[in-house]
């Protein structure tokens, strides 16, 4: 019992050594390094802000993917300066937009810094009010980050009632990825261009390996409509009017969803529900699928060795047109980071602090992972990145910013599952879907009666 | 003990009940006699029981209610069966084996249910297990529709209670009466019969627990429906909770979700009408 | 129920259990099998079941970068666990032991961040650990108290009591979205472990307060009776002489709290940003939507977030049991 008590003083002891030393052991190579930024050069990869006077705690929230990961972990590498702890934090999208639902809706001090978004939920953001305009930190640091070099284009997305809310890093459209030795062995000659090529492509790949040919997403309520918002403006229609009542159930819309639906038949059958946009990139990764059309944020896997082993026969191609003749049916996504109106801390920072990540050495560094929103950046992009800056540019163009039209998203969603169902026709569901979108518009105010 | 006593001893509880608990509950109540939005919070709109009319015209909703009625009607009694079954035949092993096996029959409950179903899930996605045996089998792809995703939610759902049974049968069946069981045995009762006789009517207060709870759970289930569905309405699969959810999240009509809210606590404590009766008695006569 | 003697009856006996073993455990198998592969093994047609396993999928969660002195930190922290155990075996006649092997493991959590650059999910797991204790200690005490007061009170509040908690317990989590996230920015206290803690003991607190009861009133009143004829305070009296014998059951009813606690999702995610628990923090790669081509990440996260309450259950199988039945047998 006593050999016992000595040995577990010692370990005690030698607990608190181990850690005092670890301390020690940490904070040596800071000091040595503060001694050494005198002397040697800034480096360009470090988060490169002045300290603040006081201690500043900023919170970031996003959802994950592989280029926003890196674009947060750029702002959190800010915590390496005096007084600034950042705080990053990732959920799944749904529980990130519910999460700035909540905290900003009351109007309330924020607790967010900065916030992920796209034109979809700034749709929402904007129009509130809940973001703080930056135009004027733009114009300040413009210059010293090189902030034209970031088209005009890309800020649509985030600009609302002429002006600017948020900062693009990361590029985003529908894309297609395809197996060049299939189409080969089949007798094809490209990638496809419009749906009606989809479908013959479809009905060439028959081989038995394969477990759908095609996959594009159709597995949701809201996958689906985002497809049908592409093909719907491929022949030339839109959601709402400028007084919000609905045009999605016009002649534009029948001839969108028959088209879609005629993609299903042929290319997935009743598999369809089976492959969301994660099953389609992995089965294109795993050699089970031939050629796939979603998300380019979601095809990292495609040309990376430890995922697939067909890396040098997938190629990529801008998304294809629903109606041959009209736009690209790829709508134009940008990632965003947003400034709450009501954030608690200095703007400014939190400017320079974005501008940390969204400068030309970041995302030179980061082209490897997604598409950035910098022009500039031609050397080491990602494989798909021609493909997705060629949808953004011929494709059907961003989200609108208007309130309004969640409403129709969420109308749809409810009515469109039932069309690829078989249980009713395009017709029916459309105008379903506009009887409800018009009933819940007028409730929130957004059609006058 | 007297009446301040027992105010003493239930102070502390009390006050943190009634700020954290009642408080809410009013003004959740509060809230669903409101139109207001996640865009409008700061300007409610008093509009009466109106909301609450809107939800029970909402044929959704009454599919929501359907779908997890039969759900109950379907997981409860197999959970209830399949726990009594379970315990019974734990009670046959001893020591280390036992432990063993209580273990592992746990493990469904302690996780949380968002993950059991996306651990489940990845048996039954393309790369999955599941959908390899179903094609060597089938030959055909195993596909999502709206009958198999219905069937894999009332798996999943059977699945995790059945360890909760399992547990509380097992439990009540530690303080059988030995001398009943060996006094029926020596009239020549078969083990049929013992179970019929003996054991079912001792563990009578917990089945009509683990049915309480099982039938308050399943009006919860939302995550691994979710993450199951996609939310998609095609598989007619979405529970209350699910269709609340919706409600509040997308369309952003707080009011509204309240409301539901509100009228899914009313139709459980219908449901548990029964059991409540029950209780009642119970602390009468323990009185 | 007499065991049956048979053996042939028995072998099948224990074929009943394995199946029983394997329903029960099989999507956790394949899960914890996937966490080991690579990306591509993961995705791989037809699934794999035997495959050379790595570690990459918990590495890239739990930390951020491999320090040089990785071997040398895993030797150390080997060499305490050997210790800790045996320490846990010689605690079974000192029972002092046990804090001690509490001490020691507290310390080496506290220091571990020194030698290696953990990754958010320590955090997390962190603020479990507080969250869970914390809800734990305040609502198994004030719980204690307010259902020894129901035991031994004949009035008609008990009454009003149960039927509290089993509506408070069917009403959903949504209904306390607001109202809490309102409180606690109201009251300052949002974002802070104790808001989480004390929401927690409060949703808690009617279930808690009726199981409570139930096993108190298993205890005869006359030996508190006879403490307080001594000149004990009928508080005095329940902390001497009540509480110490029904200390197993008190124990589990605390495991009950863990559980419930550490599963909580909703109410974390909305009352803190920077203290979030285990199950919130694994959520962004389970939930919702996954990133592809990340299934070992996904299954990494699952099986991370779920292990700490399956290593618990294991070590305190026993009390859980009965805990969870705490107050529903009769005597």
């Amino acid at each position: 019992m006593i050999k016992l008590r000595y040995l577990l003083g010692l370990l005690m002891i030698g607990a608190f050594v181990l850690g005092a030393c670890a301390t020690d052991a940490a904070e040596a190579p800071e000091e040595a390094e503060e001694a050494a930024e005198v002397v040697v050069a800034v480096d360009p990869e470090a988060c490169n802000l002045a300290a603040p006077a006081e201690a500043v705690e900023i919170n970031l929230i996003h959802w994950p993917f592989a280029s926003m990961d890196f674009m947060a972990a750029e702002v959190e590498k800010c915590q390496e300066v005096e007084n600034i702890s950042v705080n990053v934090q990732a959920l799944a999208f749904t529980d990130v937009v519910d999460a700035i639902n909540l905290a900003l809706s009351t109007g309330n001090d924020s607790p967010y810094d900065i916030v992920h978004g796209t034109a979809a939920e700034f749709a929402n953001w904007g129009p509130q009010g809940w973001m703080m305009p930056l135009d004027d930190l733009i114009a300040k640091y413009g210059d010293e980050y090189g902030l034209d070099d970031i088209s005009a284009g890309a800020f649509s997305g985030a600009t609302f009632d002429g002006k600017v809310y948020g900062i693009p890093l990361i590029g985003d459209s529908q894309v297609i990825a395809y197996r060049t030795d299939l189409f080969e062995a089949a007798g094809l000659s490209g990638a496809p261009t419009t749906y009606d090529e989809i479908i013959t492509a479809c009905e060439a790949l028959t081989d038995p390996s394969l477990d759908v040919p095609f996959q594009i997403d159709f597995s949701a309520g809201w996958a689906q409509e985002f497809e049908f918002l592409a093909a719907l403006r491929s022949f030339g229609g839109d959601y709402v009017n400028a007084d919000n009542t609905p045009t999605f159930n016009g002649p534009e819309g029948v001839a969108a969803l028959e088209k879609m639906v005629a993609v299903k038949e042929a290319c997935m059958g009743d598999a369809y529900l089976s492959f969301g946009y994660i099953e389609g990139a992995d089965g294109v990764s795993n050699g089970t699928i031939a050629f796939a059309s979603h998300w380019a944020t979601s095809m990292p896997g495609m040309w990376d060795p430890e995922v697939t082993d067909f890396m040098d026969v997938i190629a990529f191609a801008p998304a294809a047109a629903a109606n041959p003749g009209g736009g690209l049916s790829g709508t134009s996504w940008l990632n965003f980071f947003f400034i709450p109106l009501n954030t608690q801390n200095d703007p400014d920072l939190i400017f320079r602090m974005i501008m940390e990540a969204a400068d030309l050495e970041s995302m030179t560094r980061g082209a490897s992972l997604g598409v950035m929103s910098r022009s500039s950046i031609t050397e080491g992009v990602v494989p798909n990145a021609i493909a997705v800056n060629t949808t953004i540019a011929e494709g059907v163009g961003a989200y609108e910013i208007n309130p309004a039209i969640p409403l129709v998203q969420v109308a749809l969603g409810e009515e469109l599952p039932f069309v690829f169902g078989g249980s009713k026709t395009p017709q029916e569901a459309l105008d379903a879907a506009a009887a409800a979108y018009t009933a819940e518009a007028i409730a929130q105010g957004y059609i006058s009666e | 003990m007297n009446r301040k006593t027992f105010f003493g001893f239930a102070a502390p509880s009390s006050f943190v009940m009634f700020v954290l608990l009642i408080f809410p509950l009013v003004y959740a109540i509060w809230l669903g006699t409101n139109f207001i939005t996640f865009n409008t919070i700061n300007e409610p709109r008093f509009v009466g029981l109106e909301n609450f009319q809107t939800i029970l015209r909402d044929p959704l909703f009454w599919a929501a209610m359907r779908w997890t009625l039969l759900i109950i009607a379907i997981t409860v009694p197999t959970h209830l069966f399949l726990g009594f079954s379970f315990a019974l035949l734990l009670d046959q092993f001893q020591g280390r084996i036992r432990a063993f096996y209580m273990a592992a029959l746990l493990m469904p409950m302690i996780v949380v249910p968002l993950i059991g179903m996306i651990v489940f899930r990845q048996l039954f996605d393309p790369p999955g297990l599941f959908a390899y045996i179903y094609r060597l089998i089938t030959g055909g792809i195993f596909v999502f529709t709206p009958l198999s995703i219905q069937t894999l939610i009332v798996i999943h759902t059977i699945w995790i209670y059945t360890p909760w049974a399992i547990v509380l049968f097992f439990a009540g069946m530690q303080s059988l009466p030995g001398d009943q069981i060996d006094a029926s045995a020596i009239d020549g009762a078969s083990r049929l019969q013992q179970v019929r006789h003996i054991i079912v009517p001792h563990l009578r207060a917990l089945i009509i627990l683990a049915a309480a709870i099982g039938i308050m759970d399943a009006f919860r289930l939302y995550d691994n429906v979710f993450a199951l569905t996609r939310n998609n309405p095609i598989f007619g699969a979405n529970t209350i909770m699910v269709f609340n959810y919706n409600v509040a999240f997308s369309v952003n009509r707080l009011g509204l979700a309240n409301a539901t809210a509100i009228i899914a606590t009313i139709a459980i404590m219908v449901a548990l009408i029964p059991f409540l009766y029950y209780m009642y008695r119970e602390q009468i006569e323990a009185r | 129920m007499q065991p049956f003697k048979n053996p042939v009856t028995r072998v099948f006996l224990h074929i009943g259990m394995l199946i029983a073993v394997v329903y029960s455990t099989l999507p956790f198998a394949w899960t914890l099998l996937n966490s080991f592969k690579t990306k591509k093994d993961a995705i791989a047609r037809p699934p794999k079941i035997s495959f050379e396993p790595n570690l990459t999928s918990y590495k890239d969660l739990m930390i951020e970068s491999v320090p040089e002195n990785a071997a040398l930190i895993v030797f150390v922290l080997l060499a305490i666990l050997v210790v800790l155990v045996l320490l846990a075996v010689k605690a079974k006649r000192f029972p002092i032991l046990n804090w001690v092997v509490v001490g020691v493991l507290a310390i080496v959590f506290w220091t571990i961040p020194n030698f290696v650059d953990t990754a958010e999910i320590y955090d997390n797991f962190l603020n479990t650990i507080i969250i869970c204790v914390g809800a734990i200690i305040i609502s198994v005490s004030i719980g204690a108290l307010a259902g020894y007061g129901l035991a031994r009170y004949a009035g008609f509040a008990a009454v009003v009591l149960v039927i509290l908690a089993i509506g408070l317990r069917s009403l959903p989590r949504l209904g306390f979205l607001l109202p809490y996230f309102q409180l606690g920015q109201s009251s300052g206290l949002y974002d802070t472990h104790f808001l989480v803690i004390l929401a927690l003991v409060a949703i808690q607190q009617p279930f808690t307060i009726v199981m409570m009861g139930s096993i108190f009133r298993l205890v005869p009143p006359d030996l508190e009776e006879a403490a307080m004829i001594d000149g004990a305070s009928r508080l005095g009296a329940f902390i001497r002489v009540v509480v110490p014998i029904m200390w197993p059951g008190i124990f589990a009813i605390s495991l009950f709290t863990l559980l419930v606690s550490y599963q909580e999702f909703l109410l974390v995610r909305i009352l803190t940003q920077s203290n979030q628990t285990l199950t919130v923090g694994m959520s962004a790669y389970v939930g919702g939507l996954a990133v592809p081509g990340s299934i070992p990440r996904q299954s990494g996260a699952a099986v991370l977030s779920a292990l700490p309450l399956v290593i618990v259950l294991l070590i305190f199988q026993k009390q859980f049991v009965k805990g969870l039945t705490a107050g529903a047998v009769k005597g």
